[in-house]
């Protein structure tokens, strides 16, 4: 028989803190046995690690010399290799006394960045786009020249950083209204420009970069009339223009995909033409929507430029790399190391500096709708 | 005149005429192109043709999958080249995949530091250029390793020193071919198994343990066939003789450099790309498949993960695209690949610029087809079925 009275139920004890910082650490370290492992695996890692940066980086680490010989020490970074070389690093074989063209060009490209990050008011719009047409014009006056009374410099003595900024620039430039036109063409209700824009676009995007770049290179001076010579780094150059703007016509087209078809219907319907309705009510609409996408395709352009080393361009990592080659640089492999680290970080600013940039126009745009 | 422009006002003369003028204009930039090409190629004295493949190739390549010799043809050289691409792309995109999955779990993970050690890692390798990662892996980490007589021996089977990897190979004997079979019958027989299960539980929605089942087919088919044959695969452990290591299979330093290389890069954007993929499917998903009772494993192998590959496949088949297209990075580091031979030995030799630029471009672009091909297929198959 059930007795009347359930037994007594001891009281239970009060739930584990969940607020308060050890409550913090608990939910987000100590949760259950396998989150305490980790954390404590991820801790000596981060110890090592970091222990071992230290070590390598600063405390053992030469930072002047001028050979292999002033790195004895294999345990820590050579520096040195950084130091003694930079100029050449940064202006490649520009002439010394012309560094200050190169300068207004790095400067010139920070301003330029500078007006697309910050808002300037009801002025933005105008100054991005005098920006964007203005950068380009300018940057080939103060680098090639010869024109205003500049000295004329060939293409061919850039180098180093100066080569992998010019060649993005030209790729992040030429590719842009290249790509346009190609994503107007491809999403086109005409059949024939539709199609002969998705195998322009696919062609470029089948084949591998460095395939495309040497076939410029080798075969241009076949296919132009005899007695024409093209630079070959301008051939580079048109390369780069080229299959890049297949990757951006991608990202328009995600753009002109994004706009509801209403807004196509509405523009017909008050009558505009295709061009104006492309002009006013579609393009504004579709290339703020593809402009976070764009930014990526810009990181994979700034890191494809290294690309060009292996046809013999000494770009920021070309340049890096021959240095290397150098006699009296060649030495055991920590030195190897120094210098792609130093080409890693120079790489990393740009490249995570664009990403950041691209994930906060994301937000905004996220909390925007 | 007015007739004229009311004519060219109409939408469907207007369209035709601009498509008809791309056409003359490309058909005409083609045939200007052809001409001086010719005249070019005239004046330079080069043969055209692809004639020249079957000459002897006469240089080395260091990694082949079938007999090569420096006797061997250039047809010979594309095609080992060619199997050594498809080689490193396989094994790094399975690699890279692998990776990515550990690397999304962890960056979804509720441990905060583990979930850091994800961000750090995608943003640190994806936002360092490719080839940049190969040089250190080639030119700075793998020469860390020591010489070939102080190897690293790692249980007195695999060795590994600056000039390679040597691990044992192994031998197939008499019988071989039989538990071959059994291996490809089982994985058959496990698959029908599945569909009938999926199909009976379509219909009368009573559950069958395909998976469990379907494991133990797999498994113990191939082993009881291998048992009776008395296990016809042996091993060839690497020995080192006077010189060298005799017996085994060795992988390349530039092998290893461009696996390395390939999957960490590629595995930060698949981590990316599968966490973006389980984070966009609705959170109601979830909860709902939690308030029916499922129990983890199946909330996320039937309601998480179905729906997720879907968002998934796309960019993972652009990345997979993108892996096989970077190989053609070797050939700074030395591994002979496609690109490299055709590039390299190749161009110098024959001068035949213009056909290596069409085996080229042909090669890789029927590579990127193909797997788009597939990724198709598999897109359709697992596509949401609309009515």
């Amino acid at each position: 028989m059930e007795p009347a009275l359930k037994p007594f139920i001891e009281p239970q004890p009060p739930p584990l803190q969940s607020s308060g910082l050890i409550g913090w650490l608990r939910a987000n370290f100590f949760s259950s046995w396998f989150n305490t492992f980790v954390t404590l695996a991820l801790l000596w890692v981060i110890y090592q690690v970091g222990g071992f940066a230290i070590n390598w980086g600063i405390i053992n680490a030469n930072w002047v010399g001028d050979s292999a010989k002033s790195c004895p020490n294999i345990d820590g970074a050579c520096w040195a290799f950084v130091t003694e070389r930079w100029r050449l690093f940064v202006y490649g074989l520009y002439p010394q006394e012309l560094y200050w063209r190169v300068n207004v060009f790095y400067l010139l490209g920070a301003l330029t960045i500078i007006a697309f990050i910050f808002s300037f008011g009801p002025a933005t719009r105008k100054l991005r786009l005098t920006m964007f047409i203005g950068f380009p014009i300018a940057a080939y006056i103060f680098l090639v020249g010869g024109v205003f009374g500049l000295e004329h410099i060939t293409p061919e003595s850039f180098g180093g950083l100066l080569l992998t900024l010019v060649i993005a620039t030209v790729g992040i430039f030429g590719s842009i209204p290249l790509g346009l036109i190609l994503a107007l063409g491809r999403t086109s209700d005409l059949k024939v420009i539709s199609k002969v824009c998705t195998y322009f676009i696919e062609f470029w995007r089948g084949v591998p970069h460095i395939a495309v770049i040497v076939m410029f290179v080798a075969l241009l001076p076949i296919f132009i009339p005899d007695g024409n010579k093209i630079d070959i780094v301008v051939r580079a150059f048109i390369a780069f223009a080229a299959f890049n703007s297949a990757y951006m016509a991608e990202v328009f087209r995600g753009g002109l995909q994004s706009i509801p078809s209403g807004q196509f219907e509405a523009s017909k319907a008050i009558g505009l033409s295709y061009w104006k309705m492309m002009g006013y009510i579609i393009l504004p609409q579709a290339i703020r929507n593809s402009v976070p996408a764009l930014v990526n395709t810009c990181i994979s352009i700034f890191k494809e430029t290294t690309i060009v080393l292996l046809i013999g361009f000494s770009d920021f990592l070309g340049i890096i790399q021959l240095s290397l080659e150098d006699p009296k640089w060649l030495g055991p492999p920590h030195i190897f190391s120094s210098a792609y680290v130093f080409a890693a970080l120079i790489y990393f600013t740009f490249t995570y500096g664009m990403s950041k940039y691209s994930l906060r126009l994301e937000n905004r745009s996220n909390v925007a709708q | 005149m007015n007739d004229l422009l009311s004519y060219w006002r109409r939408g469907s003369v207007r369209s035709l005429t601009y498509q008809w003028g791309l056409v003359a204009a490309i058909v005409l930039a083609l045939l200007w192109l052809f001409d001086t090409a010719n005249t070019n190629l005239d004046r330079l004295g080069i043969q055209t043709g692809f004639d020249f493949l079957d000459d002897e190739a006469g240089f080395q390549i260091s990694q082949a999958l079938f007999p090569y010799t420096a006797q061997s043809t250039y047809i010979d050289a594309l095609l080992v080249t060619f199997s050594n691409t498809i080689i490193v792309s396989l094994i790094a995109a399975l690699l890279a995949t692998l990776l990515g999955f550990f690397i999304a779990l962890s960056r979804l993970s509720d441990n905060l530091l583990l979930r850091k050690f994800g961000d750090v890692y995608v943003e640190m390798f994806r936002n360092i250029p490719l080839l940049l990662q190969l040089f250190f892996w080639y030119f700075a980490a793998l020469k860390l390793l020591p010489p070939k007589r102080e190897s690293i021996n790692l249980f007195d089977a695999a060795f590994l020193n600056i000039e390679g990897f040597v691990v044992p190979a192994p031998v197939l004997e008499a019988g071989a071919s039989a538990v071959i079979w059994a291996i490809v019958i089982s994985f058959v027989l496990a698959f029908g198994i599945w569909r009938w299960a999926k199909n009976r539980q379509v219909r009368t929605g009573e559950p069958f343990p395909s998976f469990i089942i379907g494991l133990g087919i797999v498994i113990v088919i191939p082993f009881a066939v291998a048992w009776i044959q008395d296990f016809p695969v042996s091993w060839e452990i690497p020995k080192f003789g006077r010189f060298n290591f005799e017996g085994g299979v060795g992988l390349q330093p530039e092998f290893t450099a461009m696996l390395i290389g390939l999957t960490l890069y590629n595995g930060a954007f698949i981590g990316e790309i599968i966490r973006a993929g389980i984070l966009s499917v609705h959170k109601g998903q979830r909860e709902a498949a939690n308030s029916i009772g499922l129990t983890q494993m199946q909330v996320y192998s039937q309601i998480i993960v179905p729906q997720a590959m879907r968002l998934i496949i796309p960019p993972l088949t652009n990345q997979y695209l993108n892996l096989t297209k970077s190989t053609a990075l070797a050939a700074a580091v030395g591994y002979p690949d496609f690109f490299w031979a055709l590039s390299g030995a190749i161009s110098a030799q024959t001068g035949q610029v213009l056909e290596i630029q069409a085996i080229t471009l042909f090669g890789y672009l029927g590579v990127s087809l193909f797997i788009a091909a597939i990724m198709a297929v598999y897109n359709h198959a697992t596509r949401i079925p609309e009515r």
